[in-house]
């Protein structure tokens, strides 16, 4: 990779109690990203989303995060404080969820959504933070950004309360943005076009992206290098663009599994879930 | 005739004292064991006119027969039509009693029609799809998604229903589960010789499952697709 490292991951696990003992939902995995667009595909269940919220600090009690290294731009996250992680979260690292609806605050305006980030994490004074939120609200194509800026979640449609997430996560101008399946939410017709953006705003800020998605062909049109996650490990890594030739039997499933006209009168290829399983 | 015949049928609902039009004079027929597919945005009416169809709908204006039997508005549904004609919805754990084991929400539409030997019936209607006897004493919660799908087709198909209305059954589901329900729905459809209306956003969806399709949008029917339309991806074309 010619990428100074961003993030480094070595033997992540999360691990949470359970009546029979722990149980551990991600098995020590590794892998090292710089400046790129990285996507993590897999089921539901297969750990993907667990891995994010790890990456985040934002796996709930009782679960434990353990790594053998965890560093951001060369910084430690894996000893963080709670109190570290308020400063990191939000200013390093951006998270954008799958559905506007739950992610927003349904009674703060979107203007100081927005400006929340700079507030927690910058001096700007309160005539600046408007003025950076109005221009964020811009960038991710909001038609009328003051009117967005004094609206409320509930008076935004799905698209338009996805950008204004987006807004939220990039104001701080972090390093790292994990989307997890930001368009699973959305209308097919507007998946690309929320991509499509997420994807120029990165590259304009150079930043690193995880793309969360069980959607192999979103990943393979819009990502660099993909990782498959099945049962907590990464069971596949491969360039992005080479999923459809994968040889592993996981991957290859995932990929042929997609229907379309041309598998009209013939069975979907599907999962032989107790082979996979005598495989791992 | 056809095993649904619709003519000119109009849905409006009141929203704060204005008539809001849903459906505008759709005219459809649809044939006895055929998949026929209804596409179109989020609010075209598709999932209303799959209500009206089920029944559950009943404030509409225009004449629909269903299984050749001419349905009134303003009336529920009785007897043959209430038994042959079932819908699966998009959100299984929504449409399953949370409170409720699997085999006393199966159990129920077989009490409220009177069948014999419930328990056997219950049994084969989950051997239908998968499970064994066991899943009968679970809870919804306890399964995951595709689960709680093949449930709800489960308690679709026990009443051997002819036409079976199905309302996004996969988009909440992943890729690899909505393959193998996909699967399901199709070796059920041979089986016990239903037909199938099928709304989706997903052009793919209906173009793997499909016969015949309508695309909707503002209420109206658009553009209708034969086989070798959708074959030729008209269904994706916009």
């Amino acid at each position: 990779m010619a990428d100074p490292t961003l993030l480094n991951v070595e033997r992540l696990s999360v691990r949470f109690p359970s009546d029979r003992g722990p149980v551990e939902v991600v098995h020590g995995i590794s892998f090292a990203m710089g400046a790129e667009k990285l996507g993590l595909v897999g089921e539901s269940g297969s750990g993907k989303s667990m891995t994010a919220r790890a990456l985040i600090g934002l796996v709930a009690k009782p679960g434990r995060v353990t790594a053998d290294r965890l560093t951001l731009d060369g910084v430690d996250l894996a000893g963080l404080s709670p109190r570290q992680w308020k400063h990191w979260r939000g200013s390093k690292i951006g998270l954008v969820l799958q559905d506007p609806k739950f992610a927003l605050d349904p009674v703060m305006s979107i203007g100081r959504q927005v400006e929340e980030p700079l507030k927690l994490h910058t001096a700007a004074k309160k005539a600046e933070r408007r003025e950076r939120a109005l221009a964020m609200l811009e960038a991710v194509g909001l038609p009328d950004p003051l009117r967005a800026y004094h609206s409320y979640p509930h008076q935004l449609s799905g698209g338009m309360g996805q950008r204004v997430m987006l807004a939220t996560t990039l104001i701080a101008e972090p390093r790292l943005l994990i989307a997890d399946e930001p368009t699973s939410a959305l209308d097919r017709d507007l998946r690309d076009q929320v991509l499509d953006l997420m994807l120029k705003l990165v590259d304009e800020r150079q930043m690193g992206l995880i793309l969360i998605s069980h959607d192999l062909d979103q990943v393979a049109r819009f990502c660099d290098r993909a990782l498959v996650m099945y049962r907590g490990d990464i069971v596949d890594r491969l360039p992005a663009s080479e999923l459809a030739n994968s040889q592993h039997p996981y991957t290859k499933t995932l990929w042929a599994c997609r229907p379309s006209p041309a598998t009209y009168g013939t069975p979907l290829p599907t999962l032989d879930r107790v082979r996979l399983e005598a495989g791992a | 005739m056809s095993l649904v015949d619709i003519s000119d049928l109009n849905v409006t609902f009141r929203d704060q004292d204005v008539g809001r039009h849903i459906l505008r004079g759709i005219t459809v027929a649809i044939e006895e064991g055929e998949t026929f597919g209804l596409l179109g945005p989020s609010g075209c009416g598709k999932s209303t006119l799959l209500r009206v169809i089920a029944g559950l709908n009943r404030d509409w204006h225009g004449s629909m027969s269903l299984l050749g039997e001419a349905v009134a508005p303003r009336r529920r549904f009785t007897g043959k039509l209430r038994r042959q004609v079932q819908m699966v919805f998009q959100d299984p754990y929504a449409s399953l009693h949370p409170r409720h084991r699997i085999g006393r929400a199966l159990r129920e539409p077989l009490v409220v029609n009177g069948l014999d030997n419930p328990d056997k019936r219950v049994t084969e209607a989950l051997a239908e799809v998968g499970f064994g006897p066991d899943v009968a004493s679970r809870y919804p919660h306890q399964l995951s998604g595709g689960q709680r799908q093949r449930i709800a087709i489960a308690r679709a198909l026990l009443l051997r229903p002819k036409l079976l209305l199905l309302d996004e059954p996969t988009s909440a589901l992943d890729m690899s589960v909505q393959a193998e329900i996909l699967n399901l729905l199709v070796t059920l459809k041979a089986r016990f010789g239903m037909s199938f209306v099928l709304v989706s956003h997903d052009p793919d969806v209906i173009g793997h499952m499909c016969d015949r399709a309508a695309r909707m949008a503002e209420g109206r029917i658009a553009a209708t697709f034969d086989r070798p339309a959708l074959a030729a991806g008209a269904a994706a074309a916009r």
